[in-house]
């Protein structure tokens, strides 16, 4: 076995759907502990897909992709903010939807005139890991590692906002600035994830290990752990398993978290 | 009578734009015990949220006679959410951060953290998840979060409610005992009209848009909680 996956890791192109893989799990295994202790998870979708939507429309009109979905991402926080500041009308969660199925919407009208086709509507959705540069690396690293900074050096101001801001802002924090760096940082990891890896994986990586890791562990401390636990071997067996067995990589990393994610639910309830 | 820490002069209060308490004037002064009640929807946690800065006036003026102010802030139980996997020594450190700054962690300060949990009935506890513990424990564990930023005025939104009434003396103590003892200007909301008139020596009445406040003995004349409830309460 060792042999094959010696063999597997010797391509170039399996060594940087690793390490593309690898990155975008890791920081997403960090963010969305908060994403889904906050109650956004369905968040990551709807941004994810206008992320998606930025990359077709970058496609269509000739664009920079990263620059025009992050733009998009990052208009869209605005809007929810905007549109769901003081007491609502309608929950957040259905404009989020609505957001997402608008999103979808646009994105298959200008996929489908784009020259790739319906082939461009699958890799929207489910991306392409294996076609992933030394360059995406390289760009993950320099925008994903001082995210991955933030969350460890100002981890008790973003926790403390997350689970009480009410409070916090009572007693002296920022809690403007912390709600802000956190949608801030969830809506670039988002955008950069959803370019290379397709909005089924980066919203995957964005609320199962978390979920798995909430669902079994006792602290916060601990949670943080065990999603990149979960995430990291998943990433490294599901492309060697996509490798030996040809299947499309994504769908086996996310199989295994489903994996995971059983022996987690076994684990809480004994 | 004790010096005016903070001082609402003419101060409209609501949310967009749309008033819920128009033209608020009320003097809180040092080791003033204030209880603030009126009916469902009133405006009680509006007014305790400006005081506590949290929610900043639409008009008018609140004038904070002290610098640095150290507000201690104790929310609704029922507003937090148990699904964080956090214990009770981890949300008593929250109190902390302010005083810990940026960039520091909160480990020097832990003997504080554990020392508020004991002052308020809770030694034994540190390592226990929040969402595991029994309501009153949770109140004291919010509680003791509050006190460990030592301040000067602690502000509780409705600390008894869903207390069984042992647990509702033993807060009801400990908060007298602060008051007296540290002499601790505290602002409490609460709908429990009878539990609060027991402790607390001034009133803030709110109902139908209108705020008055005062000593305890002129705020719940007969008449005025005919006026603000609708109906004749108390006995005597």
């Amino acid at each position: 076995m060792w042999h094959s996956f010696a063999e597997a890791f010797s391509f170039p192109f399996m060594r940087n759907a690793l390490w593309g893989s690898l990155l975008i799990g890791i920081i997403s295994s960090i963010i969305g502990v908060y994403v889904v202790l906050r109650r956004i998870a369905f968040l990551g979708i709807g941004l994810a897909q206008v992320s998606s939507l930025g990359v077709a429309i970058a496609t269509y009109f000739g664009l920079n992709k990263n620059f025009l979905s992050l733009l998009l991402v990052l208009l869209c926080l605005l809007l929810l903010v905007i549109a769901t500041r003081g007491k609502e009308k309608v929950p957040k969660e259905a404009l989020i939807g609505v957001i997402y199925s608008f999103a979808l919407a646009l994105s298959l009208l200008f996929l489908s005139k784009s020259a790739k086709g319906e082939a461009g509507v699958m890799e929207s959705l489910f991306g392409n890991l294996l076609a992933i540069h030394k360059a995406d690396i390289r760009n993950l690293a320099i925008v994903f590692l001082p995210i991955a900074l933030v969350y460890i050096l100002f981890n008790k101001e973003i926790t403390a906002t997350s689970f009480d801001a009410e409070t916090s802002r009572a007693m002296g924090l920022n809690t403007r600035l912390w709600d802000f760096v956190f949608y801030f940082t969830v809506g670039i990891v988002i955008a950069y994830s959803t370019r290379l890896s397709g909005v089924f994986f980066s919203f995957s990586m964005l609320v199962i290990p978390p979920f798995i890791a909430l669902l079994s562990s006792r602290s916060l401390g601990s949670s943080f752990i065990i999603s990149l636990l979960v995430t990291i071997p998943s990433v490294i067996l599901g492309l060697y398993f996509s490798y030996i067995w040809d299947f499309p990589p994504s769908g086996m990393i996310v199989a295994l978290l489903f994996v995971f994610l059983l022996l987690a639910t076994l684990i809480a309830r004994r | 009578m004790g010096k005016p820490t903070l001082e609402f002069r003419d101060v409209y209060l609501g949310y967009r734009g749309e008033v819920i308490l128009p033209s608020v004037n009320l003097v809180i002064e040092e080791g003033d015990f204030i209880g603030i009640v009126g009916p469902n929807g009133a405006g009680k946690t509006t007014l305790l949220r400006a005081i506590a800065g949290i929610l900043k006036p639409l008009k008018g003026e609140i004038i904070i006679h002290k610098p640095n102010l150290a507000i201690g802030y104790v929310p609704q139980r029922s507003l937090l959410d148990e699904t964080y996997p956090l214990t009770a020594l981890e949300i008593v450190c929250m109190g902390l951060y302010r005083k810990v700054g940026l960039l520091r962690s909160v480990r020097k300060y832990i003997g504080k953290a554990r020392e508020a949990l004991r002052v308020v009935g809770l030694e034994g506890i540190e390592g226990k998840l929040y969402r595991e513990l029994s309501g009153g424990q949770k109140q004291k564990v919010l509680l003791a979060r509050a006190l460990v930023s030592e301040p000067e005025i602690l502000l509780l939104d409705e600390p008894i409610t869903d207390l069984d009434v042992a647990s509702q003396k033993s807060m009801m103590d400990f908060l007298s005992q602060l008051n007296k003892e540290r002499g601790m200007t505290i602002l409490l909301v609460s709908h429990l009209l009878d539990v609060v008139a027991e402790r607390a020596e001034k009133i803030v009445m709110l109902g139908d848009g209108r705020v008055v406040s005062g000593k305890k003995e002129e705020i719940l004349s007969p008449q005025m909680l005919k006026e603000f409830f609708g109906i004749p309460l108390g006995g005597d």
